[in-house]
């Protein structure tokens, strides 16, 4: 029944229907991207304790900062801007 | 009599240490290069009798090719905008889709940049330690002892490396990795020139 009821919107609205399907796939795939600034930053972790070098890259961990920051923003954007 | 000869070359070896370190300096930021007997640093595993001779990292011009990607890259919305027509999009798409566009370049440019900025060789007193990060997901971390050590040669081949004076400098070991490469790396013939005097002392 959903079926038929998806089916006869998009009959109806195509374009709505494609811009929805659209949405799920930018939310599906910023949710997805989300883990990547967080490997990053579990990386730079790793990096600072084998190597020391968290006496002096104290700016890359705020870029990771920052950029986990704003990839949680896009994807919060995203759905409720789309 | 012969302790007389002991002090002259103790004396030759401060001058030349001197002006190693003169040259490239002990202190050590985001973009260094090359450090000779790095002030503050210490890894993970370092014994307390080690001592850190060298640092070093691909040389900054290696960022280039990656660094005029990302320029492109970031020009391309303003550019397809002005000559092409997006409006059968609508502007929320077009709004979110800008921002998903730039997003993945800063990924892109931070994951270059932490590739160089990872990608490093420590020679201690007692080994050289070899980190390789072909992508941000990957770590390779190689340790071989000076003692391993059976041939080190200096390699400066292309324009661009012989105008800014960097290139490879590979080290053939005994151990279980066959050879240690320092990669495009500033002064190889003055990285190799330290590893060998190290290598002499082993």
């Amino acid at each position: 029944m959903e079926n038929f009821t998806f089916v006869s919107q998009f009959l109806e609205n195509p374009n709505l229907v494609l811009w929805l399907v659209v949405k799920i796939l930018f939310v599906i795939g910023l949710a997805l991207y989300l883990v990547f600034p967080i490997l990053v930053i579990r990386q730079i972790k790793a990096f600072d304790r084998i190597l020391g070098f968290y006496i002096f890259d104290w700016p890359l961990r705020l870029a990771a900062g920052i950029h986990l920051a704003v990839a949680v923003l896009v994807f919060l954007l995203a759905l409720i801007v789309l | 009599m012969p302790d007389i000869f002991v002090t002259e070359e103790k004396g030759i070896d401060r001058e030349l240490e001197s002006e190693k370190a003169g040259a490239w300096g002990r202190k050590l930021h985001s973009l260094t290069t090359v450090a000779f007997k790095p002030a503050r640093l210490r890894f993970e595993d370092q014994d307390v009798d080690e001592q850190i001779i060298l640092f070093t990292r691909p040389h900054l011009i290696t960022n280039l090719k990656w660094f005029l990607l990302a320029v492109l890259m970031a020009l391309v919305p303003p550019f397809t905008f002005i000559f092409l027509n997006f409006g059968f999009i609508p502007i929320n798409f077009r709004f979110v889709g800008l921002l998903i566009w730039y997003l993945l370049t800063f990924a892109f440019v931070f994951e270059r940049f932490l590739v160089w900025f990872f990608n490093v060789e420590i020679v201690t007193n007692k080994r050289i330690l070899d980190v390789n990060i072909p992508n941000i997901l990957f770590r390779d971390i190689t340790q071989t002892p000076l003692g391993k050590i059976q041939d080190i040669t200096a390699e400066t081949a292309g324009f661009m490396r012989s105008i800014l004076a960097f290139g490879d400098v590979r080290v053939q070991t005994a151990g279980t990795v066959p050879e240690i490469k320092f990669e495009a790396v500033p002064s190889p013939n003055k990285i190799s020139q330290i590893l060998n005097d190290l290598w002499r002392e082993i």
